[in-house]
Order: structure tokens, then C-alpha cells, then sequence
């Protein structure tokens, strides 16, 4: 009892559980905002409006319903592009007119609407509630479909002459399969609000966090270890077996109160953001996710099976690391090695899909195994002896499998004598090599000890490879153009490039010829979207020309380096559509400086050589600007990283570093209300230069929080509580210390740069002179 | 050369921990004595630096060692109570690490690593990291850590601390034979240490500097205040509680308690010889001269 008081009764294990959980149900709040792409609080209106009104009709009656509010709200949205092109002044195409006359009955009223201002203010979420309904009751029509499919396909195979013979695994598995789907046939499906249950089972940050926490309860299990008491336990007439027995107990404790937290907080917060209820009693084929489920389930059935598994997955991780950990002598260079190898895993499960050739790198994988919705969300059987055994049937043998062989060896290991290793043949060759090596070892410079001693004794690299992975996994937002947008863009890169009137003339006559086809296809009168492509394109060559006469006369007043550049690169990495991915970046930078810095200190701490250190000549000063500068080092190596990640992504879009180079800001006027006369690159380079300055002032906040807080947690907290807070407050709704984002500041605004730039700039220099001279004085301190 | 220390007092809250020291010390091993709390770390502590003086001067060669900085660090060599030390650096890796933070040349450094770990007998486990040293091993690689540079001034707080009787020897052998012409002071909890290779004793209580001498002098100064008899179990307790702790010796005739104090029990027989430092601790700083 007294081992479970210790691990959970615990501030650091319930500091990291609470800190987790307010980030996980942060992110949980923003990847809800960012995937419906309007306010989740309107979409919760309008969907629970629709479940309401879908639950007094028939199915058909409400498909009807839902296509015409479709119509209704595309009808808005074209209404107010058409107010737009008004505005612009293009001129009134009374052909398209007529054509959204006949698509949308009500055009005339709404672009009536539009013009007056008296429109409905909607960011789409009537939109996305009605076509997720759509959806919905389209799977539901079909689902009766799609079983009578799977029966007759395996009726198909038992009658091909290759698989008719009884007793082989496919005809087994046809029959299984038949009979699998037949006996959910039955169930009477509903319509059922699924956006909560859809978003916990597309959750992988929970999961997660859900195994750092896990993480963390086994390092608390070795803490014995590390204070030198194992040889004092394993010496008493409880401290093997018993201690063993407890500590895989209070794994499993971990395993779900872990599961509850992360997975439960998940739900909760679903409930509570969506403001649905969860329909427990409802068959789980309702959902179209679990459409291959097969078998008679409620949710709530379903629920339960998806918490134990995931509860069942994270103790046998749990074991898992434990085991490993516990024969590992030394801990931080265990926790590198896991850490490594459970980042790769990652990677892996992330990466492959089925169809993959190295599929097997993420199907045998512990993911797999931690994660149950992509088991649940499949209907796929194994052969064991040539008889069909499903998928879950298969994960839930393996999980207990797994726990049984792990806890069979933990109670094993207990009992193992220790020291036996320094005296293998493997630690005789690891000795020689030992020897080898000292002999050609040379004393180094003050700041290669410090880089080894923070990368390697207090696990720095881990932390580094850490960030560097999250960074390369950033993706580029997703293109938010509609058809002429992107017509438009296609066209911009055709013909981006310096400006001359051939081009323009080539351009000129492009636009005509689109004129031309919009006129044909109206006579022909083509199909809608067909007309809509002409119409966009003709738009498209319409607004080129316009943009493309402008960047002329520009020219022609004095203005130099202008060319037509493609400006959707720009807008997708420095614009308003990039600022979740400069902010994803910041994160990502930020966590990871607040992980690895404190190590400059911590190690001292840890191993008692403060006052060795302090009382050698260069142990005050010249040792702290070793760390400092080292610290800085690493600094501008992930400024490096993030950096290269983004113009990495710049290029992958299509951005061109001769233009870069030699293209002046003006020339994406279009785009923030344009920059200034000077090359490109000198904006991008002050943009990159005061991001440079952001993190360097970051790091010394956080060097002078570590000098003054030894510990390597502690430090580590209350850095990312004043670097990371106010963002994640922000993300939460709470927007009150925006103003002291470094987050804010550190994703930035654009590349134009304004008064409030300049003064962060200055603010941030000033900040980390002093942080660093403070750090100077904590280092230097007396200690009484 | 010589360190001055002179009315250096420090206090902890209300706590005096070191209460106006004075001692002037030339070259030689100077044992300090005294029992938990009695002040030799904070003394330490003061004399490296690492913590803040309230009010006195500490002088090197009269200088104050304010003044002197680094220059006085340099000439510094410390081992502390605790075993500080880099689990993961091999013995080597961790003295040439030390001598690069005491500004020893890169070039000479391997080299007097090389010697140093010869010296202390470590020179065949020089590429074994110090985390699979034993207490013993890793007690003489940080003995070696500050002998680094050749200081005037070593300063060892409880060097022989947790080691066995072979390696305790070892270590005060290795302190005897390089305290020439240097100034050594030990602290220690351990009388025979001190006993052995100290020129001088430093007896400390509660911050007070209570007495000082050669070991000699100082047992000279307990002849007439300790007696012993031969006493049952319950004699003993029942003798303890009314004159304080003493030391029990299994002797033939049975179990011989030994007292050492100003007030006695007349039937204890007085001991002339035999008597060590051990009852002059027991007379200056375990309450003895107190009664």
C-alpha cells in the first residue's frame, strides 16, 4: 500500500498528471476548432438543432431536408462571393446569374441579403452541421446495403471453385464473416450524434500523454534504486516478490487512472464542448467509424471495450518499460534508449498505412496495441491454424499475453542476483574497448565536457531528437481556396516572373479566350460544374490581367523588382493561413528548450558538485559562460531546425529563392496590404532574425530559472509556465496574457515590420540580457 | 606561506554556527575535531568561499581571500563532505575535467592526472567510469581531484568518511606524505586519523574553538580527568545518566566503563595511561568539561 502512496501521493506524478491534462484538453479544444474549420460552440447549436428535427421524420424526409439546407447555405456562400466580385468591379455576368437563379431557389433574396448586410453571420458552421448530417443519414440508408454486399461476396468466394473447399482457412473465414455481419443485420441503427465518440477515437495525444504518465510512474518505481536502497530492500523478507507484486500493481493503477484522466477528460470535454450526450444504449453500427464492427454492441458496450483495452495496452507498456528500465544501470541513458526507440515506433504507426509495403512496422508495433480504434474501426481476421480469429480477439490475447510474460519476468528479476553482469563475456569486451579508448582520450575544452555532460548524462539528445521530430512533421496548412482561388494561383504560376508586356499581351488573350468558352458553354448549356469551371476560369484570367496591368503601371511610376510572384507559398507559411503552423513551431521550440536547458544545472545538483566546482578558478564564471554559451548553441540549432522546416515547407508550395532573392515586397500586394520596396529576402531575414532573438531571450529566461530552481522538473515547469502558459490559455479561451505570449510573439504576424515588432524586438533583448546576467548572479551566489 | 583566520563568525537564523573563530595556520595537517553541528563545514564553507562571511577577515599570506578571488582559489584544493562526483566521467575524465576548471595547462594535464591517479593507486581503473567505483576507490579519486594543481591549501572534510580500516589507512598515509609544505586541514569525526598524521588539533563545539594543540598536549591536558571501573550492564546506565556518555572496553574481567569529565565517581579508578584523543573529544566536546 505504502508503494502506491509514494508513486501517486507523489507532487511530481501529480504535477505532471495535471499539467498533461490541461495541455491535452487544450489541444483536444483547438484540433476540435481546426478539423470543423468554424466555432464548435455554433456547429454544437446546429447539429443538436438537426438531431432534434431528424428524430420527428423519416430518413428520406430528413436526406430531403438536409440537401436543401445544403443548397441553402452554398447558396449563401456563392451569394456573397457574387456580392464580392461586385464589390470588386467586375461586371454583372448575367448568364452566371440566371445559373444560380436555377441552382439556388432562394439566390435572388440572399444576394438581396448580402448587398444590404443583413445576412446571416456564419463561418460554415450551418454548413458543416448539415452536410455531417448528410452524411450520416446517406451511411445509415446504406448500411442494410452494405451488409447484404459483404454476405453475397462471401457467398461469391465459397462458390469459386479455388475456395469452395470446407476446411481451408478462406472458406472458414467467408462463413465467419457472413455470419459476423449477418448477426449485427438485426440492429436497428439511429441517428446518432457521433461527434464525441468520433473525436476521442481520432484522439492520439491523450494516448500520448497517457504513456508519459506512464513513464513517469515507472521512474518513480525506480527511485530506490537511484537512492541506493534495492540491495537494503531485496535484503528484507518482503522486498522481492511482495515489492514486485505491488509495483505491477500500482502500474495497472497507473494504467487507468491514466486511461480515465486522458481518454475520460477526452469525453468529458467532447460532452461539454459538442453538448451532447453520449447515446450508451444505441447500436455501435449507428456510427459509421464502427461500421465494420460486426457484432451486436451498444456504445456503451463499446466504450467499455475501448477503455479496457487502452487501459490494458498502457499496462503492458507500463511492464514493459519497467522491465527494461530495471536492468539498465544507468536510468537517463534508459529513458534516451525508450525514448528513442518509442519516438521511431511513433513514426512508424503514424507513417504506414495499410496498402504500405513496410505496413508491418506499424501493424507489429506497441502502438498498435495502445491504440484501439484502428482495430476497432476494421474488420479483419487472422489465420491461427487455419481458422479465422478476429483482429480484436488477436490484440486482446497478445495484451494479456504480453502482461503475463512481463509480470512473469518482473517477479523473476526480483529474485536475480545483480552484479553478475560486470563479469559476462559482453562487459570483458566492453572493458578492452574501454581501455582502447581511454588510451587515445585527451583532455577536452571546458565546453565539450558541458555539452557531454548535458546531451548525454542529463539526456539532452533525447530532448533534441525529440524537437526535431515534432518539427519535421509540421505540415503546411491546407490550401482554404475555392475553384477560382485556385485557378487563379495556377495561373499566377504559370506566368510568375518578371514583368513585360508580352506576357501581359499573352495573358490578355488567355482571358479572352475564357470569355469565349463561358459564352460557348452557356449556348451549349453544359451541366452546372462544368459552367462553374468556365465561369471561375474566366474569373481567374479576369483578375490576373487586372493584377498583372497593376504590377505594369507600378512599374512604369519608379516602383523596381516587381514580378508576378505566386503568393500562396508566402500566405501558407508567413501569413494569417500559416499562423497555426508558426504556432505549432513555437510549442514544439519553446517545450523543448524548457526540457533541455535546466540540464546545464540540474546534473550539478544531482550529483553534488556544487561546491566542487565553485571553489576552482573557473568554476564561477568561466564555467557558467560555458553553459550559457552552450545553452545558446543549442538555441540557434533549433532556431536552425524550425527554420529549415518552414522554408522547407515554403519550397515544397512552390515558393522560388531567385525571386526571393530579387523580387521586391511590393509585388505581393495583394497579401497584407503589401510590404515595402526592398527584396523579399530582407524581410523574411528580419522575420527569421527576430524569431532568433525571441528563442535567445526564451533560453535565458529559462537559464535563469534553472539557476535558480537546481532541479531538473521543478525548472522545467515553471519554464514552460512563463514561456508556454499564456498560449495555452489562449487556447483555452482565456486569451489574458497575450500580451506576454512568447508564443504570440515568437509565431509572429507576417513579414511587414510594424512599430509592435520593433519593440517586442527590443523588449526581447532587454529581457535576455538581463535573465542572463541573472543567471550569472544565481550560479555565483553565496549559498548562505 | 599562512592563512589568518580571525573573529570569522556566520549564523544560520538564529543558529551561530561558527562563533568569532581565530587561528592562524602554517604549513602542516591540522585535524579539526568536533561533533555534528559543531561548525567545520560552515568553517570550510568559509575558507572556499561558498558561503557568505557575516564579519572577521580570512587571510591568505595577509591578503583577504575576497581580494584574491581566484588567484586564492587556485592555490585551493577541496574535497568535500559529500561525494560529489560524475557517475557516467571515467576517473581520468573526471580529473581532467576538474583541471580544466582549476586552469591546469591542457598540455601537462593528462600527464598530472596520470600521476595523480598513480599516486592514489587508481592508475589501472583509470577508464572505469566512477559510478562502478567502490566507496573507497571513489574516496581517493576525489582526494586525487583535489590534489589536482599542486595547491598550498587542501581542505578535506571527512576524507576517510564510509571506507574500510585498509583504505582509511591508505588515504591517511597518501595525506601524510603530501602535506609537506603545504597546509592541510581535515575534518573529521574520526580521532584515530587525526591522531596519527596531525601536527596540530582544532577542537570545535557549537561553533566555539575550544582548545587547540599537538595531540600530545592535548592528552597531557585530560591525564587526571578520566577513570574507569569494571561495571554490570545496569552500572553502567545507571553511571552514564548521572555523569554523562563514556566508553565501554570488553576487557577479561568484564565490561570497563570509562568516563572522562571534571566530576568523577570516587570509586573509579584514575587512568594515567593508554588515554588517545578519543578522551580528550569525549572531555572538550561530548560535554565532559562541561560537568
Amino acid at each position: 500500500m505504502r508503494e502506491l502512496r509514494r508513486v501517486f501521493v507523489n507532487r511530481i506524478w501529480l504535477g505532471v498528471a495535471a499539467a498533461l491534462l490541461v495541455c491535452g484538453l487544450a489541444l483536444y479544444v483547438q484540433q476540435q476548432q481546426a478539423q470543423l474549420g468554424c466555432s464548435v460552440s455554433d456547429y454544437a447549436k446546429y447539429n443538436n438543432q438537426w438531431c432534434h428535427t431528424l428524430a420527428q421524420q423519416s430518413w428520406e424526409e430528413g436526406l430531403e431536408a438536409l440537401s436543401w439546407e445544403q443548397t441553402a447555405q452554398l447558396g449563401w456562400a456563392v451569394a456573397r462571393f457574387y456580392a464580392q466580385l461586385e464589390e470588386s468591379g467586375a461586371h454583372s455576368d448575367q448568364e452566371m446569374l440566371a445559373h444560380y437563379r436555377e441552382t439556388y431557389p432562394d439566390f435572388d433574396q440572399q444576394l438581396q441579403a448580402v448587398r444590404e448586410g443583413t445576412d446571416p453571420q456564419d463561418d460554415g458552421a450551418a454548413y458543416t452541421a448539415a452536410t455531417r448530417w448528410l452524411e450520416r443519414l446517406t451511411y445509415l440508408s446504406g448500411y442494410g446495403e452494405k451488409v447484404e454486399g459483404v454476405v453475397a461476396q462471401a457467398q461469391l468466394i465459397q462458390s469459386n471453385p479455388f475456395f469452395s473447399t470446407p476446411g481451408t482457412f478462406t472458406y472458414r473465414n467467408a462463413d465467419k464473416t457472413r455470419a459476423d455481419y449477418q448477426s449485427a443485420a438485426e440492429v436497428k441503427l439511429e441517428p446518432t450524434r457521433d461527434d464525441v465518440l468520433v473525436s476521442l477515437m481520432e484522439n492520439r495525444t491523450a494516448l500520448v500523454f497517457a504513456l508519459c504518465l506512464m513513464g513517469v510512474t515507472v521512474v518513480l518505481l525506480l527511485e530506490p534504486r537511484r537512492l541506493g536502497l534495492e540491495d537494503v530492500e531485496r535484503s528484507c523478507a518482503r522486498g522481492r516478490t511482495v515489492v514486485a507484486l505491488w509495483r505491477a500493481g500500482a502500474l495497472a493503477l497507473s494504467a487507468v487512472v491514466a486511461t480515465v484522466l486522458f481518454q475520460g477528460g477526452v469525453l468529458a470535454a467532447g460532452v461539454a464542448l459538442y453538448r451532447q450526450p453520449i447515446a450508451l444504449d444505441a447500436p455501435v453500427q449507428s456510427i459509421s467509424l464502427l461500421q465494420s464492427w460486426a457484432a451486436p454492441t451498444s456504445v456503451g458496450g463499446f466504450l467499455v471495450w475501448y477503455f479496457a483495452m487502452t487501459a490494458a495496452g498502457l499496462w503492458a507498456a507500463g511492464l514493459l518499460l519497467w522491465l527494461v528500465l530495471s536492468r539498465l544501470r544507468s536510468l537517463p541513458l534508459g529513458l534516451v534508449l525508450c525514448g528513442g526507440v518509442l519516438l521511431v515506433e511513433y513514426h512508424w504507426f503514424d507513417s504506414y498505412q495499410v496498402n504500405d509495403a513496410l505496413y508491418p512496422l506499424a501493424s507489429l508495433n506497441l502502438f498498435h496495441l495502445l491504440y484501439p480504434a484502428s482495430t476497432a474501426g476494421r474488420y479483419l481476421n487472422y489465420n491461427w491454424l487455419g481458422y479465422p480469429v478476429r483482429e480484436r480477439v488477436v490484440m486482446a490475447a497478445v495484451l494479456a499475453g504480453l502482461v503475463a510474460i512481463c509480470m512473469a519476468l518482473a517477479l523473476l528479476s526480483a529474485h536475480v542476483a545483480k552484479g553478475g553482469a560486470r563479469y559476462s563475456p559482453l562487459s570483458r569486451v566492453v572493458e578492452r574497448l574501454m581501455q582502447r579508448l581511454h588510451q587515445r582520450a585527451r583532455p577536452r575544452l571546458l565546453w565539450v565536457y558541458e555539452a557531454r555532460k548535458l546531451l548525454l548524462y542529463s539526456g539532452g539528445v533525447l530532448f533534441l531528437a525529440a524537437a526535431a521530430f515534432l518539427l519535421w512533421k509540421l505540415e503546411a496548412p491546407p490550401s482554404q481556396q475555392g475553384m477560382a482561388e485556385a485557378l487563379l494561383t495556377e495561373y499566377v504560376q504559370s506566368y510568375q516572373g518578371p514583368l513585360n508586356q508580352d506576357t501581359r499581351a499573352v495573358i490578355s488573350q488567355e482571358s479572352e479566350r475564357a470569355d469565349q468558352a463561358y459564352a460557348q458553354a452557356l449556348e451549349a448549356e453544359v451541366d452546372g460544374m462544368t459552367l462553374e469551371y468556365y465561369a471561375a476560369r474566366r474569373w481567374a484570367l479576369d483578375t490576373l490581367e487586372q493584377r498583372y496591368t497593376q504590377l505594369l503601371e507600378m512599374e512604369q511610376a519608379g516602383a523596381e523588382g516587381l514580378a508576378l510572384v505566386d503568393e500562396q507559398p508566402y500566405e501558407r507559411i508567413f501569413g494569417d493561413t500559416g499562423e497555426g503552423l508558426r504556432t505549432q513551431g513555437a510549442v514544439v521550440v519553446l517545450l523543448g528548450l524548457c526540457l533541455l536547458v535546466p540540464g546545464c544545472f540540474a546534473l550539478e545538483s544531482r550529483c553534488g558538485m556544487g561546491l566542487s566546482l565553485w571553489s576552482t578558478p573557473r568554476g564561477r564564471g568561466r564555467l557558467w559562460r560555458s553553459k550559457a554559451l552552450l545553452a545558446l548553441a543549442l538555441t540557434v540549432l533549433l532556431w536552425l531546425a524550425w527554420t529549415g522546416r518552414e522554408l522547407s515547407l515554403f519550397a515544397q508550395l512552390g515558393g522560388r529563392w531567385e525571386m526571393v532573392r530579387d523580387i521586391s515586397g511590393q509585388s505581393l500586394f495583394f497579401w497584407n496590404e503589401g510590404l515595402g520596396s526592398l527584396p523579399l529576402w530582407v524581410y523574411m531575414a528580419v522575420f527569421y532574425a527576430l524569431r532568433l532573438l525571441g528563442l535567445i531571450s526564451a533560453c535565458g529566461v529559462v537559464l535563469a530559472v534553472s539557476a535558480r530552481l537546481p532541479a531538473l522538473l521543478p525548472a522545467a515547469g515553471v519554464s514552460s509556465a512563463v514561456l508556454l502558459l499564456p498560449a495555452l490559455l489562449a487556447q483555452l479561451g482565456a486569451d489574458l496574457l497575450g500580451v506576454v505570449s512568447w508564443v504570440g510573439w515568437l509565431a509572429g504576424s507576417g513579414l511587414e515590420g510594424t512599430g509592435p515588432k520593433t519593440a517586442c524586438g527590443i523588449l526581447w533583448l532587454v529581457m535576455g540580457a538581463v535573465a542572463l546576467a541573472l543567471s550569472q548572479h544565481l550560479w555565483r551566489r553565496y549559498r548562505a | 606561506m599562512k592563512l589568518t583566520i580571525r573573529d570569522v563568525t556566520k549564523t544560520y537564523g538564529s543558529t551561530r554556527a561558527l562563533s568569532q573563530f581565530t587561528y592562524e595556520f602554517g604549513p602542516g595537517i591540522y585535524g579539526i575535531l568536533g561533533a555534528n553541528g559543531a561548525g567545520k563545514s560552515t568553517l570550510f564553507g568559509l575558507l572556499t568561499d561558498t558561503l557568505r562571511r557575516e564579519s572577521g577577515e580570512i587571510l591568505w599570506n595577509d591578503t583577504d581571500i575576497l581580494r584574491l578571488g581566484r588567484k586564492y582559489r587556485a592555490q585551493l584544493g577541496y574535497m568535500p563532505q559529500f561525494q560529489g562526483y560524475y557517475p557516467q566521467m571515467t576517473a581520468q575524465e573526471f580529473l581532467c575535467y576538474m583541471g580544466e576548471l582549476k586552469g591546469l595547462p591542457r598540455k601537462t594535464l593528462r600527464q598530472e592526472a596520470q600521476r595523480l591517479l598513480k599516486e592514489v593507486d587508481l592508475q589501472d581503473v583509470a577508464h572505469r567510469r566512477l559510478g562502478q567505483f567502490s566507496g573507497g576507490m571513489r574516496q581517493r579519486a576525489l582526494l586525487a581531484q583535489a590534489m589536482l594543481g599542486d595547491p598550498h591549501l587542501l581542505i578535506l572534510d571527512e576524507p576517510t568518511a564510509g571506507v574500510d580500516p585498509q583504505e582509511r589507512i591508505r588515504i591517511r598515509s597518501l595525506i601524510a606524505k603530501v602535506a609537506r609544505e603545504r597546509i592541510v586541514l581535515l575534518a573529521t569525526h574520526i580521532v584515530s586519523d587525526v591522531e596519527c598524521i596531525s601536527h596540530q588539533v582544532l577542537l570545535l563545539n557549537r561553533g566555539h574553538l575550544l582548545g587547540a594543540g599537538t595531540p600530545e598536549a592535548l592528552i597531557a591536558s585530560v591525564q587526571d580527568k578520566a577513570a574507569q571501573r569494571v561495571c554490570s550492564p545496569e552500572e553502567m546506565e545507571a553511571y552514564q545518566r548521572q555523569y554523562g556518555f563514556g566508553s565501554v572496553f570488553q576487557r577479561q574481567e568484564g565490561q570497563v566503563l570509562r568516563l572522562v569529565g571534571d566530576d568523577l565517581p570516587p570509586e573509579f579508578e584514575p587512568v594515567d595511561t593508554g588515554l588517545s584523543l578519543e578522551e580528550v573529544y569525549l572531555y572538550y566536546c561530548a560535554g565532559g568539561k562541561a560537568r
